[in-house]
């Protein structure tokens, strides 16, 4: 109780203070929340790309009814498989014939021969973006191409290593200067409430001169910051997701066009809890960190020495 | 209350700040100290309020070997003693009867009895109609009344003073002094610490420090 009132009695008397250091930890944490939501949304619309890479098994010629029930089997039972279908001779003749003819008349030539392979359509299961490259699509088709019965493995490979390249290029980038400016931004909310501490700094020592303990002098002052980083980090939800609806309405049509529209999305509502309570935490330790530096049981000392 | 055996206090350098000083006060003593500046006076003043540590000796305060103390144990030993300082040392953004009462609310008294006790102490110093103001809208001899209120209102059994009057005209000097006469009376042992010989009544015990070393004279 004796903390709550103190700490109003302190936020009353210091109205401008202390809304200036929630306003720079709000901004700060505006600032990590819009780039974390920038590399979450960039890892979504990643994987839910990288789930319609699709890969053709083609089986072996002479290949009988027995061995293609092996090589089901064997993809069914791979985890990196998310679902699959057999595409027969015919059918892949006809498909190839569908798609083609027109454009090419010749192959009518070769109505009478079927050149194509049996084969099994594969589509992928969901692939973070840390491990989404052309190197993870390589070693998977190497382990297909094992598989006894199975002739070769095709992939667009060479749209995909582009592709996977310009969008691994973004999210590092992202990930980098997110990093950086978090860092900066926490140096900025330590700052700030080390500024707002070493303020009372007189006050702290005269509390040790009259017999405070510890524990009474920094409660106040450290649920101070866990409320000042609750509440600056409730602020920042709100400016982020003021940012994240002006983004989306601004580019809704470059998100469509890139077929990401489902895939944009806010953070959810336990993100949103873990985001407070991290702010409460970045808070509390911040002031507990800075109130332990000045109360050091003996700073009254300094009293008598000036 | 007070009792100094063989003590010694030097900082680097070496300085000899304290050289074997012996002394006892008896409680309800009216104490003074004093001696030019660099004498010891300030050195000593930190001993017996628990803010250094004693070279060399033994350093007996309220009960508390000070040479021995732990620091969970200095909160305590400080809500034993009152302290008052040439500069006050009030918290600027607390009102006067706040500042008074903040000894008692550390302690975990309850609001009504520090209300009861701040009424009284402010009473005591003349100030009740000083109650809700901020210091530094007192005068220098007022928040010094203050600061003697703030360090009487737990009633300590021991009140040191270093140089209460440094900072007053020599009438609110004499008001000052009078105040602490009147805390003596009640049975409190007061040390003060000045270099205002006028100050100083000659009935009084008087210790006198130069270069260290100390004389009493009673």
């Amino acid at each position: 109780m004796r903390v709550v009132y103190e700490l109003i009695a302190h936020w009353r008397r210091n109205m401008s203070l202390q809304i200036t250091t929630t306003l720079i930890m709000g901004l700060c944490f505006t600032t990590i929340l819009v780039l974390s939501l920038v590399a979450k949304n960039i890892e979504d619309s990643f994987s839910s790309w990288g789930n319609k890479v699709e890969m053709s098994v083609y089986l072996s010629e002479d290949l009988e009814e027995e061995g293609r029930s092996r090589v089901e089997k064997a993809l069914g039972s791979m985890k990196e498989v998310k679902g699959f279908h057999y595409l027969d001779k015919e059918k892949a003749k006809k498909l190839f014939y569908e798609s083609f003819s027109e454009m090419v008349p010749e192959l009518d030539e070769f109505a009478g021969e079927n050149p194509f392979l049996a084969s099994f359509e594969i589509s992928l299961s969901k692939i973070s973006a840390s491990v989404f490259s052309v190197k993870y699509l390589e070693n998977f088709k190497e382990r297909l191409e094992k598989i006894d019965g199975v002739e070769e493995v095709g992939y667009g490979k060479y749209w995909f290593e582009s592709y996977a390249g310009i969008m691994r290029g973004i999210n590092s980038s992202v990930l980098i200067v997110a990093i950086i400016l978090s860092l900066a931004s926490l140096l900025i909310v330590g700052n700030s409430i080390r500024a707002q501490i070493y303020r009372r700094k007189k006050e702290v020592e005269i509390l040790e001169l009259i017999g405070a303990t510890s524990q009474w002098i920094r409660a106040p002052f450290v649920v101070g910051g866990v409320l000042t980083g609750a509440i600056a980090s409730l602020m920042a939800v709100g400016g982020s997701i003021f940012i994240y609806g002006l983004v989306v309405s601004k580019f809704s049509a470059a998100i469509r066009s890139l077929g990401i529209q489902d895939k944009i999305s806010f953070f959810g509502l336990m993100d949103i809890l873990l985001i407070v309570m991290a702010g409460a935490l970045v808070g509390g330790i911040g002031s507990y960190m800075c109130i332990r530096g000045i109360n050091t049981g003996w700073s009254a000392i300094k009293v008598v020495e000036e | 209350m007070i009792e100094l055996s063989h003590v010694y206090k030097t900082y680097p350098g070496p300085v000899h700040a304290l050289r074997d000083v012996d002394l006892q006060i008896e409680k309800g003593d009216f104490v003074f100290l004093t001696g030019p500046s660099g004498a010891g006076k300030t050195s000593l003043f930190k001993l017996l309020s628990a803010f250094d540590k004693a070279t060399n000796g033994v350093v007996k305060v309220a009960g508390y070997d000070l040479t021995k103390i732990s620091a969970s144990e200095v909160p305590m030993f400080r809500r034993k003693i009152g302290v008052v300082f040439q500069d006050f040392r009030l918290i600027p953004d607390r009102s006067v009867a706040e500042n008074i009462g903040l000894p008692l609310q550390i302690m975990g008294e309850r609001q009504s009895y520090i209300k009861k006790c701040v009424d009284e102490a402010l009473d005591q110093v003349g100030l009740s109609f000083r109650a809700d103001h901020l210091p530094s809208a007192l005068s220098g001899g007022e928040q010094q009344r203050v600061a003697i209120a703030r360090a009487m209102i737990h009633k300590p059994g021991l009140l040191i003073a270093d140089e209460p009057t440094g900072n007053l005209d020599p009438d609110l000097s004499l008001e000052i002094m009078n105040l602490f006469r009147r805390v003596n009376a009640q049975g409190t042992t007061v040390f003060i610490a000045t270099h205002d010989h006028d100050l100083i009544p000659s009935t009084r015990k008087l210790v006198e420090i130069n270069s260290g070393n100390i004389r009493v004279e009673q």
